[in-house]
């Protein structure tokens, strides 16, 4: 029993020292905020722009869904309707692609930069926890969002990811072996990616996935916010600067240069444009798959090494790389932040190189032309 | 750092007075305020036209009408397969005649997935799965020089005789084969070959023209 007290006792200690709600005031939450400077000050507009971007995705998304119909035999009709003919419909569309590639790349960097900057250090566990719970929900956006327009690409590319997650489980041991297969047919939720597919990823990108990123950002945002700032390099910095009235002013002046850039993207870019026409016909499940079916360019970082290395080789090295991404505030909580930024920058230059030459490594390794 | 709530460090290191502060702020709220305002106005009215009425021309709802039918046609024979597939115990895939040595035709096989169906040397139907046994990709119908059709996502390689994945082929397991029986225009199945393999009727190709290839409901399950 003494335990018990001991154990609950130490939970509420923890809780205490990570949400101070006592600190929730308008002296320490407005008057003595303050943000570091130092070499990494350029750091701290990262997570802000990831929540404008997030914001333009909210606003664009509610905007196509007063035309959007998801079913396998209007979803891409209605899409081509919205780029078509609904007023100003192509540039909201274009906006809410550019901008969820945007948001994905600020999410990778702010969590790249948070981790160099030992954002995670104690008491800020839950801060990462929740970034990282994020950044999860992030690519669980782009990849249902990515099958909702019902063309090709989308379809064919939704079919293969699912059947890699049904192929892991001949890599697990006993009875867990059949969850991915289980785990699949739930979300596939039929035999084949169909209506029911498309009405569950309607669902999780519209509603569920929305509810859960709301919640963990609202207390990703409340934790930021009382504990103030991370320190963000190893020496304490000697300046820092309020963050009412010049640094939100700073942050606002980045989110308008953000969006006049994502703003000039959607309406002079189509996304499409940088792929073949045929993946954007509507999805024919009566031929072939068309040659060259891909993720979008920020899953290639898993992608391509699935198509170099061996399937176990690749499950393994991403299941140890969620567990360390969950338990970062723990396994690092001893390291350097010279280390950190070693460790960020080795993990930039993969994804770069993944991202951008993925396709070339491919075809050298196999001798084949793409 | 600062050194009370008062006064605090600038970014060029000078000090500056709560008073500047105030009018630096006031100065940038309303230039941010004008700037949003001014912002509104002008996009303002164009997102809003976004929920307004389309104003179609007659050629314009002609067009799309007919995309919209052609596309509810498409799902409905879709479904038609579905039920035909639940419903019967065998399913009309083509006439022998038409099947080609060098270009398969596609159908739908009981499991709702895409299969092929070729001729092979001797004339008999070749008839395996399309849905590649790596990723899942639908393989292409048409046949290279060493007899092998090609999956698109992955570049395996399968020869259309055994199924089998050619060597390097990131797929390892061969294309299953379908069982299918010819039947003649009076009724008559004429030739049967299960999932193995195993044929049993004629296989006098003279006998077997203008016959017509079938796959069955019970060899479905081998099919998987």
């Amino acid at each position: 029993m003494g335990d018990k007290n001991k154990g609950l006792k130490r939970l509420i200690e923890f809780m205490h020292d990570r949400i101070p709600m006592h600190k929730f005031n308008f002296e320490n939450l407005v008057l003595k905020k303050e943000v570091p400077i130092h070499r990494m000050s350029w750091a701290y507009y990262l997570g802000g722009l990831t929540l404008f971007f997030f914001l333009v995705q909210v606003v664009t998304g509610i905007f196509l869904l007063f035309y959007y119909q998801p079913t396998v035999s209007d979803a891409h009709a209605s899409i081509e309707y919205i780029t078509k003919y609904v007023n100003n419909g192509f540039f909201i569309r274009n906006l809410h692609t550019w901008a969820s590639s945007c948001l994905i790349l600020c999410l990778m960097a702010h969590a790249l930069t948070a981790f160099a900057m030992k954002a995670f250090a104690p008491p800020r566990e839950i801060i990462w926890v929740g970034g990282a719970l994020m950044l999860v929900i992030g690519f669980a956006f782009g990849f249902t969002g990515y099958l909702l327009p019902w063309h090709q690409i989308a379809v064919n590319a939704t079919k293969v990811a699912l059947q890699s997650l049904d192929e892991s489980g001949h890599y697990l041991p006993g009875f867990i072996s059949g969850i991915p297969h289980y785990i699949k047919e739930i979300i596939q939720g039929g035999p084949d990616v169909g209506q029911a597919t498309l009405s569950r990823f309607f669902a999780l990108h519209v509603v569920i996935l929305p509810l859960l990123c709301f919640g963990i950002l609202g207390l990703h945002l409340l934790s930021v916010q009382l504990h103030g700032m991370s320190q963000g390099v190893d020496d304490l910095p000697k300046k820092s600067e309020k963050f009412f009235p010049f640094f939100i002013l700073k942050d606002l002046i980045v989110w308008g240069v953000a969006f006049l850039g994502v703003f000039i993207l959607a309406v002079g870019i189509p996304f499409e444009s940088f792929y073949a026409f045929p993946f954007f016909q509507a999805y024919n499940a009566l031929g072939a798959t068309p040659e060259g079916i891909k993720p979008e360019w920020y899953f290639y970082f898993a992608y391509y090494p699935l198509e170099i290395f061996p399937f176990w080789l690749v499950m393994l090295g991403m299941s140890v790389m969620g567990v360390l991404l969950f338990m970062t505030p723990w396994v690092f909580k001893k390291t350097s932040r010279r280390a950190l930024t070693i460790l960020a920058l080795i993990m930039t230059a993969y994804l770069v190189v993944m991202t951008f030459f993925g396709q070339a490594i491919y075809e050298i390794v196999k001798g084949v032309k793409g | 750092m600062t050194s009370n709530n008062q006064d605090h460090i600038s970014d060029e290191g000078k000090e500056i007075k709560v008073d500047d502060e105030k009018r630096a702020f006031v100065k940038a709220a309303f230039g941010i305020g004008t700037s949003l305002f001014l912002l509104s106005l002008g996009s303002l009215g164009k997102l809003l036209s976004f929920f307004s009425k389309q104003n179609l021309t007659k050629d314009q709802q002609e067009q799309i009408l007919s995309e919209k039918i052609q596309r509810l046609k498409q799902t409905t024979d879709e479904q038609e397969l579905q039920l035909e597939r639940l419903s019967k115990d065998y399913i009309l895939v083509a006439g022998l005649d038409s099947l080609s040595p060098i270009k398969g035709i596609y159908f739908i096989d009981y499991l709702m997935r895409p299969a092929l169906a070729f001729s092979d040397d001797d004339g008999l139907p070749i008839v395996i799965s399309a849905k590649c046994t790596h990723l899942g990709c639908t393989v292409g119908q048409n046949v290279d020089e060493q007899g092998r059709i090609l999956c698109p996502c992955h570049m395996s390689r399968f020869n259309i005789k055994t199924g089998s994945p050619a060597a390097g082929s990131p797929a390892k397991t061969p294309l299953p084969r379908l069982g299918w029986f010819l039947m003649d225009t009076h009724g008559n199945i004429l030739l049967t070959q299960n999932p193995q393999g195993k044929q049993s009727g004629t296989t006098d190709m003279d006998k077997l023209a203008g016959s017509s290839l079938y796959i069955l409901k019970k060899f479905s399950g081998g099919e998987a």
